[in-house]
């Protein structure tokens, strides 16, 4: 017997790799349908012109993660209303390639245009953490310096290696109590920022980077250490990529909305640190 | 015209508009049909008192456009960007002999650009030598998304593209729009990419490439671009409609905008007939940039910096002598018309 709670926690970990937003909570999911062990979901993009790649991608991944979900049998993704709806479902259910699917009309596959959507994730994510940190009192030339072994996480809090943070005990920020010294230890506790951390975290393995103990905590979406300096220039380049995915959110709900009816909890899909 | 509380007069040149035929008896199959059905999706965006029934929307003819660009609204004088898509209109979308027939019949309303494709080859650039000589274009639109055949767009950087730009910079055609669109060659690459305008444009530094839509949805890909490349212009359309949608992003975006590429290369388009342009004009006079942007950024929206969006930018881009204009459509019914109704 097939959990369908199971099914739907296994499509909201589906992100819409341009909008970095999960689909189900973008609306894009229509329907799903349990049939003994067979699962049938149905999705529907805002527009008819929506982008091939980025549709087969979500296509994609919505088969590989409810394909883990225990006792299943098959899974058969169908795009709706869509240009190239039927090309995109008979290939993805039978297990091609998109190049293959679409022979003659790429020239690879689409793992390059991944990679490039979640650099710019990663990017947004770590200015995100970033800029969360820098509101709490940790200077930017501070910051670059953090290592993997200077943070770790307690629940929802996040615990900073206090002599590395580089804030004395006495300078704690306005709201002292949430980065207080953890008593006894050499800890200062942030509270609620572990979820950003852990976000940030997911997407800096997703583009290959490490931060083991010894490895700098923020970098380059190629790897490379940020400077105090770098750190500003990052969040101005961050937020503009920032800037462009709430941009596209709001486009994309917009007309959702306005072609099929799908409302959406805007509060949801905002993102972490928006004015 | 638009005139601010305080009499003073603000010209406009609304630098994106279209005469198209979107009509089912001109649809040539379910991409015609998609394709206005998404325009008009993005039609409904605007305010609830301006939407437009959708068989209105498909074909609205030049009464109708005359009036909501120049009685209605408060454009002095508007561009027409063709777009062609032959492969899904039997008689073309909105191509550049379809606008002529608007600019024939009010020469001093209208500035008619063309197109070309670099797919057309030899034809290709006979065709844009006819559209010089026929109707003496200095700008063209260019849709990288256009389908043609098997083939599913195109890039500003292949060696047949760069013919067309070399004959551009001969036959004096200086303003490029370019939009890009969903569905472009290879598929497996971001059919939205902006790249391929920072090559062309640090090669060609005499042409300018307005980028419609600011490049939406790479709108950061292109800020970078844009920050580089001084001839990169950002035509505005579709991003001020979102000053109705979400206010407060609007004003991220035009801070952004000022940022990178200054209030001398931002252009005004109302997009019509996918909006009207006085809502939009009426909303940007009224608008104010949020103080903590205005620190940030270290930019405003002061009345100078919106007067040169909604008209000077393109005026300077089009060379039109903005004084000789007015006083050559000061006369005409819609300019009389318009001086009755608009004063708030």
């Amino acid at each position: 017997m097939i959990d369908e709670r199971e099914v739907w926690a296994q499509i909201g970990t589906v992100l819409d790799p341009e909008l970095d937003r999960p689909l189900d909570a973008l609306g894009f999911v229509e329907s799903v349908r349990v049939d003994g062990a067979d699962i049938l979901i149905q999705f529907r993009l805002p527009t008819y012109w929506c982008a091939p790649n980025f549709a087969y991608m979500m296509a994609a991944d919505l088969r590989e993660r409810v394909g883990r979900v225990a006792g299943v049998g098959s899974v058969t993704v169908r795009l709706l209303d869509h240009f190239a709806d039927g090309e995109i479902t008979e290939g993805i259910n039978a297990g091609r390639t998109f190049a293959d699917v679409f022979a003659g009309e790429t020239d690879g596959d689409l793992d390059d245009l991944r990679r490039t959507f979640q650099r710019k994730a990663f990017l947004v994510r770590q200015e995100q953490l970033l800029r969360a940190l820098l509101r709490v009192g940790y200077s930017a030339e501070r910051l670059a310096r953090w290592r993997g072994a200077d943070v770790r996480v307690d629940g929802a809090a996040l615990l900073v290696r206090a002599e590395t943070g580089g804030m004395e005990t006495d300078e704690a920020d306005a709201d002292g109590e949430a980065t207080a010294l953890v008593a006894g230890t050499a800890w200062r506790r942030l509270d609620g920022l572990a979820r950003t951390y852990r976000l940030y975290r997911q997407k800096r393995a997703a583009v290959g980077l490490s931060a083991r103990d010894a490895d700098p905590l923020f970098s380059t979406a190629d790897g490379a250490p940020l400077t105090g300096e770098g750190v500003v220039e990052h969040l101005r380049a961050a937020r503009t990529i920032r800037l462009n995915g709430s941009f596209n959110t709001i486009l994309c709900t917009a007309l959702n909305r306005i072609t099929h009816g799908v409302e959406v909890d805007a509060e949801a899909l905002r993102d972490e640190t928006a004015g | 015209m638009y005139k601010t509380p305080d009499g003073k007069e603000v010209f406009v040149v609304d630098a994106h508009t279209h005469l198209w035929d979107g009509s089912v008896e001109n649809q040539a199959n379910k991409y015609g049909k998609g394709f206005i059905e998404c325009f008009y999706a993005y039609h409904k965006m605007g305010p609830a008192d301006t939407i437009w029934g959708l068989e209105e929307f498909e074909k609205y003819g030049v009464d109708r456009m005359m009036e909501d660009l120049f009685v209605k609204g408060y454009d002095d004088i508007a561009i027409l960007q063709p777009t062609y898509l032959t492969d899904f209109y039997k008689a073309g979308f909105n191509t550049t002999d379809q606008n002529s027939v608007i600019k024939k019949r009010y020469p001093d309303r209208f500035i008619l650009n063309g197109s070309w494709d670099p797919r057309d080859g030899d034809k290709g650039l006979d065709e844009l030598r006819r559209l010089k000589g026929e109707y003496g274009i200095t700008g063209v639109k260019l849709y990288t998304a256009e389908w043609k055949g098997a083939s599913h767009g195109w890039k500003l950087t292949s060696p047949e593209s760069y013919r067309f730009l070399e004959e551009c910079r001969k036959l004096g055609i200086v303003n490029l729009h370019i939009h890009k669109g969903p569905t472009i060659y290879p598929l497996n690459k971001d059919a939205f990419d902006v790249g391929d305008i920072d090559e062309p444009a640090s090669e060609f530094t005499d042409l300018r490439f307005i980028v419609e839509h600011a490049g939406i949805p790479r709108i950061e890909d292109f800020c970078f671009i844009a920050a580089q490349d001084t001839n990169v212009y950002a035509g505005l359309a579709v991003v001020m409609a979102l000053i109705n949608l979400r206010p407060r992003y609007f004003a991220e975006l035009m801070a952004h905008m000022l940022f990178w590429l200054g209030p001398d290369r931002l252009l005004f388009g109302s997009d019509y007939a996918i909006w009207e342009p006085k809502w939009i004009i009426d909303k940007f006079m009224a608008f104010e940039m949020p103080d903590d942007l205005k620190a940030e950024f270290n930019v405003d929206l002061s009345p100078e910096v919106k007067e040169k969006i909604l008209g000077l930018n393109a005026a300077r881009l089009y060379e039109l002598d903005m004084a000789a204009h007015a006083g050559k459509i000061k006369g005409d019914t819609f300019a009389q018309r318009q001086v009755a109704h608009v004063m708030p």
